[in-house]
């Protein structure tokens, strides 16, 4: 185990140094403390080289503090928990961690890739597109070695062993970022009673403060967010999510959080979720989501050792660590003078200042006072080293970062960057708020004019401690006020903390021919790129991005975007608000899928809808296909059976003896008051108005444009009362369209409509004996063919159940379908199959009630698929003259009565061939040949009645085609048939068997 | 026939079946009870219908309630504003039969529509200190009892089913949060398999 060589001898405050903790990295045994990240027990350990770069496998260490990081993204654990892409600067240290980097192979400092880097000329932007474009053959050939290459992390191939919690939740206001002005927010806004959800992504409360010395109110920043986060605990009314980002905000005061409650564990507490997603109903919001200092381009800045100078402070002053032994501090700012003392306290040797700016500050000449080596008007113009670096190319520059003198080399492990701070506008960009360019931060901040919620603190460019608290206050106070409640902002406490001074933007120091200055470190883009896209003529931001990429990493360009975009405003000659920003869109951090799905897949996030006797079909060999939600049975195995043999004996019984098939999905629809049978007339393109009491009749509905919509049988209970079904496809949609013809359309009509599909399990029995077996089942019911004909209806008990009667047939057969409350459905069908046997009743599915209905030329919505008309059905005579009905009139469109649509017909196959599934219809026997589709097949299946394979079809002119023969082929399947034209009904055209 | 084969059964009667012979869990935040067979009776007319009121209110001995998530109850019924038109009458196991065709043959003449839809939902019990927050992870609607207070019921969807939530009990005045979900029937298991899931990090027991 190593020494924690760059641990200070003390300080530290986020860690405690009485509680080792050692994890690995790459295979080697490390140690940290108790409250470390992964980034800084790898920093204590003297560890900077981390990973490879995306594009040129580029040596990578870590080069800020925060969820900004770009580059120190890791593997963190193993086997299923294994998470790719997790910034080390975030994770926090647990026992026995396993990290390793990603990106490099065969190893991370040995790494083949890298040679790519060194033909760098290769990889220039647009190059996927580029390489795309002149020939796809060459992509076939790029692309198997740019994916072992490229791409971020590999995803855990085991399924995830944890448990994922979405949460709910309604507040008077949102804070997002736990820091000064989020934390006098909260303390403002909960004191006056408003319900405050207060959110800080890190473990601790206290943001900037906890990475820099501060003082408020006579205590350290750090005592302070301590006493304000204990104050909240005391609110009722105040709830503080720690480990917790906003990830989005969209309309209506909708925001979505992540919380991580186990992701600073090895694995989860027993039942506890490792991740919550929240959706926040928040009357209002607060973003005090402060800012991401920037780094400033020069020559191979991407080099381990290169860090934010904000993020060396942090390590030291939270963390106790020392990012390197000499260092050249280079900054635009005079955040560096503080920073360089600091350091230079700790025992770090500081080997240079370096000052982009061409005046001396008043904090520069202190510093110079104090025989610190300060270099004003001076950039770092390239760093030195490779997979560490080793000295800092130092030279005098103007105000654009050109050279104006001569270079020479300061020897130092770490170069800490300044160049500024971007407010973490993300927020307030989501929230569709606009953005104000600031020139004297050169920086976007959000513009307040039409925001829909406050953004305070440094995030408005507010960079001093004391005025983040003040807004932090005044927002929180204006909040609760806003709310109506009874509110005075608490006093101000005094605060100090460092100065910035004034900072002249400098994006980039002018590099040597030759070297890469990197814009974006997680996605490889360089000045040169950004360069390249101006000349080949993008223009607009969202080009540039998605050309060159720059942003598109999982860090989006946190520390990257303004810097690139700044840029190409300068190669356009243009101000930078002229160029605009890329659209901020959600999350403002990458989190999980898990965290999304919350654990809903499968049946918990999609519900199975199961009938009353499900678990009887699913005991007894049902097969389930899902209908609509429904699980319904396809067939039920039988030992020694092939499915087909089965669907055959089930096809068959129904013809010779009776079968029982559960049809308890088909919609159903109380329909009830004094113009129920106007209102049907209306709906339906036949009467229902001249049906008698006790009698039901098939009708089907139209769309307004005159296509088939539902059908189904309605039968008349009462003079104002009706039962009606609908296709278990669309029990829902009937339900809205009938519901909406009454709000809107006929408000007039009195009429009631419930849907009542729940309510009954129903089973139908059909077949030769089917009159027999209801005999038996209902002794009291007269069942005989003058009581109880075709389309009648019967009440009374079946198998004890009090239970309707319809007699209708879909089979073909006498039939009669069995309505009883579903609570008693279960009971029903045992109570038909005990009675059954007497009858050789069979049990059959979907499958062969498929078959069945095909034999019978009944067409489903594999027909009727919203193309078609009535009389293309051949059932134009069901549009009843004389009336009006939804659609009717569309039925006169040109289109709709011109020759040569598409009919119904039937194909029966051959002896001993099988028409294939979806074939198109054609005059030669040629799976290859070019010629013209005469029709297609809508259903098929073996019909073990005729002996033949049959299916359904559409042909133009299809009723005048009968007799034909062709050919059914599927060069999809491969597959053929010869068949021959026919009337869809194959089975008994007269109808006979069911009136029988 | 056999007269004991017509019994009714619950989609979760095996569920509720094995918690009888389970010892209770005392550490459960959440418990689920099942009442499967109550009496629940569709009540269609106009709100603004006044002679409609009045025969129904007769009839059920109580006044329709009439505002958005709004319940009475008495005794012998419970009526639960499902919309400006509906109302679900909820009485005890096997009354329905008998309040349907009293109300029907009061409202003879009245535009309305009384249906026995006791089969059309199973009735669940959820209480416990965390039945809230086992809700509020598959229901958007603020259940903070300012809002969602003790004798308040409305229909939305939670999980992966759309349920009437009745409060019974919002956790004020030492209360234990208890709630009443009414699930459609064919829904009941898979909606089961989502509670579990959503009571887990709870602990959650069933009380047969």
């Amino acid at each position: 185990m190593s020494r924690q060589v760059w641990r200070t001898e003390a300080g530290g405050h986020g860690i405690d140094r009485k509680q080792p903790v050692s994890f690995s990295f790459n295979q080697f045994r490390l140690e940290g403390y108790a409250g470390d990240t992964v980034a800084s027990a790898l920093l204590a350990n003297g560890v900077r080289l981390v990973g490879r770069s995306f594009k040129y496998h580029r040596p990578r260490g870590i080069l800020g503090i925060g969820s900004e990081e770009p580059n120190a993204i890791l593997h963190i654990g193993e086997g299923a928990r294994r998470e790719p892409n997790t910034r080390a600067t975030v994770q926090e240290l647990y026992q026995d961690l396993v990290a390793s980097s990603q990106n490099h192979w065969p190893s991370l400092k040995f790494d083949l890739g890298a040679a790519v880097g060194l033909a760098g000329a290769l990889f220039p932007a647009g190059f996927y597109y580029k390489t795309f474009i002149t020939s796809p053959k060459r992509w076939l050939w790029y692309e198997k070695h740019i994916r072992r290459m490229a791409g971020l992390g590999e995803p855990p191939t085991e399924a995830d062993p944890d448990h994922y919690e979405h949460r709910n939740a309604h507040c008077d206001l949102l804070i997002a970022g736990g820091g000064p002005t989020g934390l006098a927010a909260a303390l403002a806004a909960g004191a006056a009673g408003a319900k405050v959800i207060l959110v800080e992504e890190n473990p601790a409360l206290g943001g900037q403060m906890l990475l820099a010395p501060q003082q408020v109110d006579g205590m350290s920043g750090q005592d302070w967010a301590e006493q304000a986060r204990a104050q909240l605990d005391a609110m009722p009314n105040v709830q503080v999510l720690t480990r917790t980002s906003v990830a989005g905000v969209y309309e209506h005061d909708l925001f979505t959080l992540v919380e991580r409650l186990g992701d600073h564990l090895a694995e989860p507490e027993a039942h506890q979720p490792r991740q919550r997603f929240w959706r926040v109903r928040a009357s209002d919001a607060i973003f005090a989501t402060g800012a991401i200092e920037r780094p400033i381009a020069f020559a191979n800045n991407d080099r381990p050792g290169v860090m934010l100078l904000s993020a060396v402070r942090g390590y030291l002053e939270r963390y106790g660590i020392l990012a390197g032994k000499t260092a050249v501090l280079f900054a635009n700012n005079d955040s560096v003078y503080a920073a360089a003392r600091e350091l230079a306290a700790a025992g770090m040797r500081v080997e240079a200042i370096v000052d982009s700016r061409p005046f001396v500050s008043e904090a520069a000449a202190l510093a110079k006072a104090d025989k610190l080596h300060v270099l004003t008007g001076h950039g770092v113009t390239a760093a030195r080293g490779m997979r560490e670096v080793h000295g800092a190319d130092v030279a005098p520059i103007d105000a654009n970062g050109r050279l104006k003198g001569v270079t020479k080399t300061l020897p130092c492990d770490l170069i800490a960057v300044s160049g500024g701070w971007n407010p973490a506008v993300h927020l307030h960009a989501q929230s569709r708020g606009r953005m104000a360019f600031r020139d004297d931060l050169a920086a976007f901040v959000p513009d307040t004019d039409g925001a829909a919620y406050t953004s305070a603190g440094a995030v408005t460019g507010a960079y001093d401690l004391a005025e983040c608290l003040q807004q932090g206050f005044a927002a929180g106070n204006a909040a609760a006020k806003a709310l109506g409640l009874d509110s005075t902002a608490p006093t101000l406490p005094t605060a100090t903390g460092d100065t910035v001074g004034e900072a002249p933007v400098l994006w980039a120091v002018q590099a040597p021919k030759g070297a890469r200055c990197f814009v974006d470190f997680q996605n490889d883009v360089t000045t040169k790129d950004v360069g390249l896209a101006h000349r080949e003529n993008y223009v607009s931001v969202e080009h540039l991005k998605r050309y060159t990429t720059l942003g598109m990493g999982t860090d989006q360009g946190k520390t990257s975007n303004v810097a690139g975009l700044a840029m190409m405003a300068a190669k356009r000659g243009q101000p930078i608000p002229a160029v605009g920003t890329t659209t901020f869109r959600p999350p403002y951090t990458p989190f999980t899928f898990n965290a999304m799905v919350g654990g809903h897949t499968g049946e918990i996030g999609n519900s199975v809808r199961r009938t009353a006797a499900h678990d009887w079909h699913a005991a007894n060999g049902g097969v389930f296909t899902d209908a609509a939600g429904w699980a319904r049975p396809m067939y039920y195995e039988t030992e020694g059976l092939t499915p087909q043999q089965r669907i055959d004996e089930e096809v068959l019984a129904v013809r010779k003896s009776v079968g029982v098939v559960d049809v308890s999905t088909l919609g159903k629809l109380d329909i009830q008051g004094p113009d129920a049978a106007e209102f049907l007339d209306r709906v339906y393109t036949n009467r229902f108005s001249t049906l008698k009491v006790g009698r039901g009749r098939y009708g089907v509905m139209l769309r307004e444009d005159g296509r088939v919509y539902d059908d189904g049988v309605t039968m008349r209970l009462a003079d104002d009362h009706f039962h009606m079904t609908t296709t278990t496809n669309h029990s829902g949609s009937m339900f809205q369209h009938l519901e909406y013809l009454l709000q809107v359309v006929w408000p007039d009509l009195r009429v009631f409509v419930t849907p009542v599909t729940e309510q009954w399990f129903t089973a139908a029995i059909s077949g030769p004996n089917a009159r027999a077996l209801l005999a038996d089942l209902a002794p009291a019911v007269d069942v005989s063919n003058e009581a109880l004909p075709m389309m009648g209806m019967a009440e009374g008990l079946v198998a004890g159940i009090p239970a309707r009667i319809f007699r209708l047939s879909f089979s073909g057969e006498i039939a009669y379908e069995i309505n009883v409350d579903a609570d008693y459905g279960l009971a029903l069908w045992n109570g038909i199959l005990s009675a059954g046997a007497a009858h050789d009743l069979k049990v059959y599915g979907t499958e062969a009630m498929g078959t069945l209905r095909i034999e019978k030329g009944h067409f489903t919505h594999a027909e009727a698929d919203g193309r078609i008309t009535p009389d293309d059905l051949g059932l134009g005579g069901m549009v009843t003259k004389g009336k009006d009905c939804i659609g009717k009139r569309s039925l006169s469109l040109p289109d709709l009565v011109a020759p040569g649509r598409k009919q119904l017909v039937g194909f029966i196959a051959a002896e001993g061939e099988r028409i294939p599934v979806g074939a198109q219809i054609a005059a030669l026997d040629d799976l290859d040949a070019v010629q013209e589709a005469l029709g297609h097949t809508t259903s098929q299946a073996y019909s073990a009645t005729l002996g033949r394979h049959i299916a359904l079809g559409l042909m133009k002119d299809g009723r005048n085609m009968h007799g034909r023969k062709l050919y059914a082929l599927s060069p999809v399947l491969g597959e053929r048939a010869a068949v021959e034209v026919v009337s869809p009904h194959f089975y008994d055209p007269e109808g006979g068997r069911q009136r029988g | 026939m056999d007269e004991t084969i017509a019994r009714p059964r619950s989609p979760l009667a095996e569920l509720f079946l094995s918690a009888q012979s389970a010892a209770p869990d005392d550490t459960a935040q959440v418990h689920v009870q099942s009442v499967p067979f109550v009496g629940q009776v569709a009540l269609r007319g106009k709100a603004e219908d006044g002679a409609f009121r009045d025969i129904a209110g007769q009839v059920l001995g109580l006044d329709l309630p009439l505002s958005s998530g709004s319940v009475v109850e008495s005794e012998a019924v419970r009526i639960i504003w499902l919309g400006p038109d509906h109302w679900l009458v909820v009485t005890n196991e096997g009354e329905a039969p008998a309040l349907v065709t009293g109300l029907q043959e009061a409202l003879a003449s009245q535009f309305t529509a009384v249906i026995d839809v006791s089969g059309a939902r199973m009735r669940l019990s959820l209480a416990g200190p965390a039945a809230r927050d086992v809700l509020a992870s598959g229901c958007t609607l603020n259940l903070d009892p300012s809002v969602f207070p003790a004798g308040h019921a409305l229909q939305t969807p939670v999980g992966n089913a759309t349920a009437i939530i009745h409060c019974l009990a919002d956790g004020t005045y030492d209360t234990t949060p208890t709630y009443d979900l009414y699930i459609p029937r064919s829904q009941a298991l898979s909606f089961w398999r989502w509670l579990e899931h959503a009571g887990k990090p709870y602990g959650l027991s069933v009380r047969a």
